[in-house]
């Protein structure tokens, strides 16, 4: 199991899932420290105050341009964070550029097997490579539908198929049929000399 | 899971980067102005609400009773955010192959129905446990139950899992006609991985 081909697998969710991990702990944490001194866990004299507590107050107030500053440099600091974080969750998976990739008419599909009548309901725009790829693993015995895109970066791109199987279809054949019907003439058109592929399978 | 994960993430951040311009914003506008009155926000009365509650007044602990439980929500969808493919033996090394866990246990369940003997039979699987558990008819439970196993296993060795899972299987016995739920003998089996490992 390759690094890449591992990585092709889905679109990372690490980020958010750190994000939203950090967060969480922030406040799960800033919640049961405020329980507690409600409860006077952390003493009665701390829990009888108010939740803004004058001698805080004065002691801001004695260095009012200190306080400014960093209560701006903070706010600036969210509100980049907070950006990032947002641009990054957002921005939609990359595709590589490669030769036979979006608009690439060079693309030698005659080494790729075509299905024997073309399938109608292919969407318009998407790259060769990708349609040929999907003709060719409907050919797989057992396939009935196949779904796939190129992932990764334009120097090392990687290929997500997603096949839909007949119930009663040898997983193994297809497995095994992979690399001869689809792998080794979508690399050879795409003259990339590796193409890590993650095959995500289900049933019809 | 992973889905609400998706969504919830960009809305986190872009309440932190509003968190953020409001405090800037603020911050600014108090800095220069000569009144005490927010821009945006009325944060005088916000100062002179915290001033006088304590916190051991009730309002304090249910917001901080929120606020934790708001928390712990967002760590668990965090750590539950993974996904939940089991991951099959490729071909060749370049080639990674996954599978969900539902048409796994769908693909074993169709397997195990078609045994002579079973009368039904319902799978949960997991990348972890593969459970069975069928009712035989017009057999006895304890013969089906190798029967079962071998359906399972052949699934299985057909899957080629990376890491094979642990197998359960229960057979029940069919009811008697004369219904005595009660006495239902059952039998079960189970295999650790290491077993599963050397068929």
């Amino acid at each position: 199991m390759s690094r890449r081909s591992r990585a092709a697998v889905a679109r990372s969710a690490i980020g958010d899932r750190w994000s939203v991990l950090l967060l969480g702990l922030l406040a799960l944490v800033g919640g049961l420290v405020a329980l507690a001194t409600g409860f006077g866990l952390l003493g009665d004299f701390r829990a009888g105050q108010p939740l803004l507590d004058p001698a805080t107050t004065n002691a801001l107030g004695e260095h009012p341009n200190f306080a400014r500053v960093v209560a701006t440099a903070l706010g600036v600091l969210l509100f980049v964070l907070g950006l990032v974080w947002a641009v990054r969750s957002l921005r939609p998976e990359p595709r590589p550029k490669v030769v036979g990739g979006e608009d690439d008419p060079a693309l030698d599909t005659t080494a790729l097997p075509m299905p024997a009548e073309p399938a109608t309901s292919e969407p318009p725009g998407r790259s060769a490579v990708v349609r040929v790829v999907t003709a060719a693993a409907t050919t797989l015995p057992g396939v009935a539908k196949a779904t796939a895109r190129l992932v990764g970066s334009d120097a090392a791109p990687a290929l997500r198929l997603t096949l839909w199987l007949a119930p009663e279809a040898e997983v193994r054949a297809v497995c095994d049929g992979l690399e001869a019907t689809v792998l080794a003439p979508a690399r050879n058109a795409l003259v990339v000399p590796a193409l890590p592929a993650a095959v995500h399978l289900r049933l019809t | 899971m992973r889905v609400l994960l998706r969504v919830l993430s960009p809305l986190l951040a872009l309440v932190v980067a509003a968190a953020g311009a409001l405090l800037t914003i603020e911050v600014a506008a108090g800095w220069n102005a000569s009144t005490d009155a927010g821009l945006i926000l009325d944060w005088p009365e916000w100062r002179a609400a915290l001033e006088e509650r304590t916190w051991r007044s009730s309002g304090a602990r249910w917001a901080a009773g929120g606020l934790a439980v708001v928390g712990l929500a967002l760590v668990v969808i965090a750590l539950a955010g993974r996904r939940q493919d089991i991951e099959l033996t490729g071909p060749t090394p370049d080639v990674t192959v996954t599978t969900t866990p539902r048409a796994l246990a769908r693909l074993v369940r169709l397997r195990v129905a078609a045994a002579d003997g079973v009368d039904r039979a319902s799978v949960a699987a997991s990348p972890r446990v593969v459970s069975v558990r069928a009712r035989a008819s017009g057999v006895a439970a304890e013969a089906l139950l190798p029967v079962v196993r071998d359906r399972v296993d052949g699934v299985l060795a057909a899957l080629r899992p990376a890491r094979p899972p642990k197998v359960t299987v229960r057979v029940d016995a069919a009811p008697a006609r004369p219904a005595t739920p009660e006495a239902s003998p059952e039998v079960r089996s189970e295999a650790s991985r290491a077993s599963q490992e050397t068929p």
